[in-house]
Formats: C-alpha cells, structure tokens, sequence
C-alpha cells in the first residue's frame, strides 16, 4: 500500500454538508437544553481532550 | 496577543481536513493570530458526540481529541462563566441583529468579544450576513468588549491566503528579473570596456 492510500484510508470520510445540516439541527437543539446539560457537555468533550493528552504521554 | 475565535463547523472541517480550514490556520499563523474556541464551541463538540449515528460524530471526536495538538487554545472568561455573555446573546437576537440565526451563534460570537478576539472565523451564513457595524455596536454597548471583531469564513480567507501567495511569487519573479537585467547590463558595460 503506498502512502497516498494510506493516507486515503486514515483520513476520515468528510461529507461537509451532512456534517453542517446535523450542526444545524444540533443548534436548534440547544435552544432547550438547560445550563446544567450544557455543561455536562462541555464535560464530555473535556475529557476527550485529556485523555488524548494521557494517550500522547503514554505513547 | 491577537485572538482569532474559531466555530463548531470551523472545527468540525479542520478534523475532516478540509483545504479552505487549514488555509485558515495558516493565514492565522502568518498574521500572528492565536486561535481559541469558546465554551458554546466545547459544548456542541460534546453534545454531537453523544449519538455515534450522527454524520458529525466522528469529526466532533477528532476535534475534541486534537484541537490542542492543533495549536487551539479554549480558555476560560469570567464573563462567559457567570452567563453574561449569555444574556448579551439573547439582546442582540431579541434586537434582530442577526436575523435566522440561532441562539447559540449569537452566544459564541459574544463569547468571542468577551476574549477581545479580531476575527471570527464561521461558516454561518446569518452570521456572515449580519451588519457588522451594528454587531459591533451592539457588542460594544454591551461594555465587555475593547476591540471590534471582524466576522469572516475560511472562503473569504483562502482567498486572501492566494492572493498574499500570488503577490510573494509576482515579487520574487520581479527580484529575479531586476537581478538578471542588472547582471547583464553589468556583463554588456565590461565587454564594451
């Protein structure tokens, strides 16, 4: 395998204008999300970010 | 330090590794902008990563993952914190200043003045189209703000990158000709000696 299908096979599938029409939907959906739902969120998407950190240190 | 605030969808293609989003990072890069993500941004990160059916997932997962690696920062404002920034949103749509969007794009282009950042990077069509003026004014009537923010999309911006990149080549070209032209007239002089 060269490194141009390599790189093919690594990189996700982007389809941009499903991606925007569910960010969309998603924008409408946080019009009734409550304070505490949002940050439980942030939460989420926080501790991605650390443990992608732990997984480089680990590497 | 200049702040540039990058949006959910800006994210998302910069995971997807779209060309116009990593033209934005570098145009950033070259102007010595710094490029943050605001708390709204972080939270829809996480919100669409709940459903794994969800055609963003796997972007919202790679953007959570690697935006720090990507040389974006998110950092903290007591203004957005408190809700604020939030209240601030809600007066700038009850006002109409940025008519079909939602609530959310509002808050993330307040909390983007709340961290003085110059530049918005979105791919909000209402937010593109809104009155800048007016925006502005309305952000700075607000009194959380010092600078006046531009709103702008990674299109308008690789574009920009072109056209830098285009007049970089057109006075390297003019260098290299001014050399020659200089060399030869040097060499015509000496053989005419």
């Amino acid at each position: 395998m060269n490194l141009e299908s390599q790189l093919r096979k690594t990189k996700p599938v982007f389809n941009r204008s499903a991606v925007f029409a569910e960010v969309e939907k998603s924008n409408a959906r946080f019009e009734g999300y409550s304070k505490e739902q949002r940050r439980a969120f942030a939460g989420v998407a926080r501790a991605l970010k650390v443990l992608s950190g732990h997984e480089v240190r680990r590497a | 330090m200049r702040f540039a605030a990058l949006d959910t969808r800006f994210l998302l293609a910069l995971a997807g590794g779209q060309f116009d989003a990593e033209a934005t990072i570098d145009y950033l890069q070259r102007n010595s902008f710094c490029p943050i993500v605001t708390e709204s941004v972080i939270e829809q990160l996480g919100e669409l990563q709940r459903d794994s059916g969800n055609p963003a997932h796997d972007a919202a997962v790679i953007a959570s993952k690697n935006f720090v690696t990507w040389g974006i920062y998110d950092p903290s404002n007591p203004n957005v914190d408190n809700g604020t920034s939030c209240v601030h949103a809600e007066k700038i749509m009850e006002q109409g200043l940025i008519p079909d969007a939602m609530t959310i794009e509002a808050e993330m282009l307040v909390e983007a003045s709340c961290h003085n950042c110059e530049l918005f990077i979105t791919f909000s069509q209402p937010l593109l189209n809104a009155p800048s003026s007016q925006l502005n004014l309305a952000l700075i009537e607000s009194g959380l703000v010092t600078v006046t923010i531009a709103i702008a999309s990674p299109e308008m911006i690789s574009e920009r990158l072109q056209l830098l990149d285009e007049e970089v080549l057109w006075r390297i070209n003019y260098e290299c000709e001014h050399r020659r032209i200089q060399k030869n007239s040097r060499r015509d002089f000496e053989t005419a000696l």
